[in-house]
């Protein structure tokens, strides 16, 4: 069989597309379809299905861990008597967030970022999202959607765990859906006692965190700073995601006190993008002891008090938020 | 079943090519994006075995062609 050289090579092209539209129907489009039947067919909120929650099988939420000196006391200054907001703050007996927008020059680029600075006085104020508790189906949902159904008073996206809900280490408000140690993937776990750890693989064990009683855990990463409040000199992941990007991250200061960091970028004058290492700087710069890194690109979006604060936000339906709202059982 | 053979032979080595230059672009999308799974996925492994089987009988065709003709040539 012989045929001509510029046949061949359109030929080739046409089955490398060929080949490629294949992969690409099994691995992204099929799980898709089949989660959003499931999602269709899928019982109440708050019963979980399919992915068994671990250690125990129990689907209830566990009560959150009471802690000696409670945060109420603790930051007693940044709670109010009553439910107080405004443009840029929230206040309330149980929650406090005051939401700054920083502009400036970094690296010779115009900057633009979002910090939410957050006090809480019980854990489960610091909760997470996704439409249904659909943890093991690919459901994405508007970010304003989401942050309405989630009671939010404060949200940004989170690690788009439901798009992987299969394999990594994930826990959501207290239940555990996987313990499957990613070899690549930083995680970021916060305890009950509202401590926030992050790990680089071959740091802990699935064992010893759930002993540890862990409320949350992330699976995106990188992990930002060394746990002292310096910034990481290298940071596990590729360069292409390393490089300016808008962002969306997550600090920690002290338990009960934390803050979200979302910025801009891909905008020629309104934020350029933040690469890894300005953004664990600017964690840095704030006091924060540890901080995390979450999905960015189109992802990055935080709303405040039912508005979307970054001019991206909303260009990517979200998979799952991170939030802050007021607690369910009054404390 | 001479046409059979002669089309296998012939499309081995651009399925094979075609293959491979999915895998590279697979491997490049998984660097912008490692968190999508583009390289871990179970997908992304049968595309693997797939690719391997597919160099292995690929290596195995041409080789046995090669004795062929070395064959036939010693013949003549």
């Amino acid at each position: 069989m012989r045929r001509s050289l510029p046949f061949m090579i359109i030929q080739d092209v046409l089955l490398t597309g060929l080949i490629l539209c294949v992969f690409a129907f099994f691995h992204h489009v099929l799980p898709r379809m089949e989660a959003v039947d499931k999602s269709e067919s899928s019982p109440a909120p708050g019963v979980q299905a399919g992915i068994s929650p671990s250690p125990a099988p129990e689907t209830e939420q566990p009560a959150p861990a009471q802690t000696e000196e409670t945060w109420g006391d603790k930051f007693a200054q940044y709670f109010s008597q009553e439910i107080q907001t405004g443009e840029n703050f929230y206040k309330s007996p149980n929650v406090s967030v005051t939401v700054e927008t920083v502009e400036g020059e970094l690296e010779g680029h115009f900057q633009r970022w979002y910090v939410a600075d957050i006090y809480i006085k019980d854990i489960s104020c610091f909760s997470a999202y996704v439409e249904n508790d659909s943890y093991e189906s690919y459901v994405t949902t508007p970010a304003l959607e989401l942050a309405e159904l989630a009671g939010a008073i404060l949200s940004i996206n989170g690690d788009y765990c439901n798009a992987q809900a299969q394999s990594g280490f994930f826990v959501r408000n207290g239940i555990a859906y996987q313990q499957e140690q990613l070899p690549r993937c930083d995680i970021c776990v916060l305890y009950m006692d509202g401590s926030l750890e992050t790990y680089a693989p071959g740091e802990y064990t699935a064992e010893e965190i759930l002993e540890r009683q862990p409320w949350q855990i992330w699976k995106f990463g990188p992990e930002l700073l060394d746990g002292e409040g310096q910034p990481l000199e290298s940071f596990n992941t590729s360069s292409a995601i390393e490089a300016a990007n808008p962002r969306s991250a997550l600090g920690y200061y002290e338990p009960g006190h934390y803050c979200f960091v979302v910025s801009e970028g891909r905008l020629s004058d309104g934020g350029y993008g933040l690469a890894m290492g300005e953004l664990a700087q600017i964690f840095s710069d704030l006091g924060c002891k540890r901080a995390y890194n979450l999905d960015g690109g189109d992802s990055a979006c935080m709303v405040f008090n039912g508005e979307l604060c970054n001019i991206r936000s909303g260009q990517r339906e979200l998979g799952d938020i991170l939030l802050i709202k007021e607690p369910e059982v009054q404390p | 079943m001479r046409k059979i053979f002669a089309f296998i032979k012939y499309i081995l080595p651009h399925l094979l090519l075609s293959m491979a230059l999915g895998l590279a672009l697979i491997t490049v999308l998984d660097g912008y994006n490692p968190m999508m799974g583009f390289l871990t996925s179970q997908v992304s492994k049968i595309y693997i075995y797939i690719l391997c089987a597919l160099a292995v009988l690929t290596a195995l065709v041409y080789i046995a062609e090669t004795q062929i003709k070395t064959k036939n040539k010693g013949k003549h």
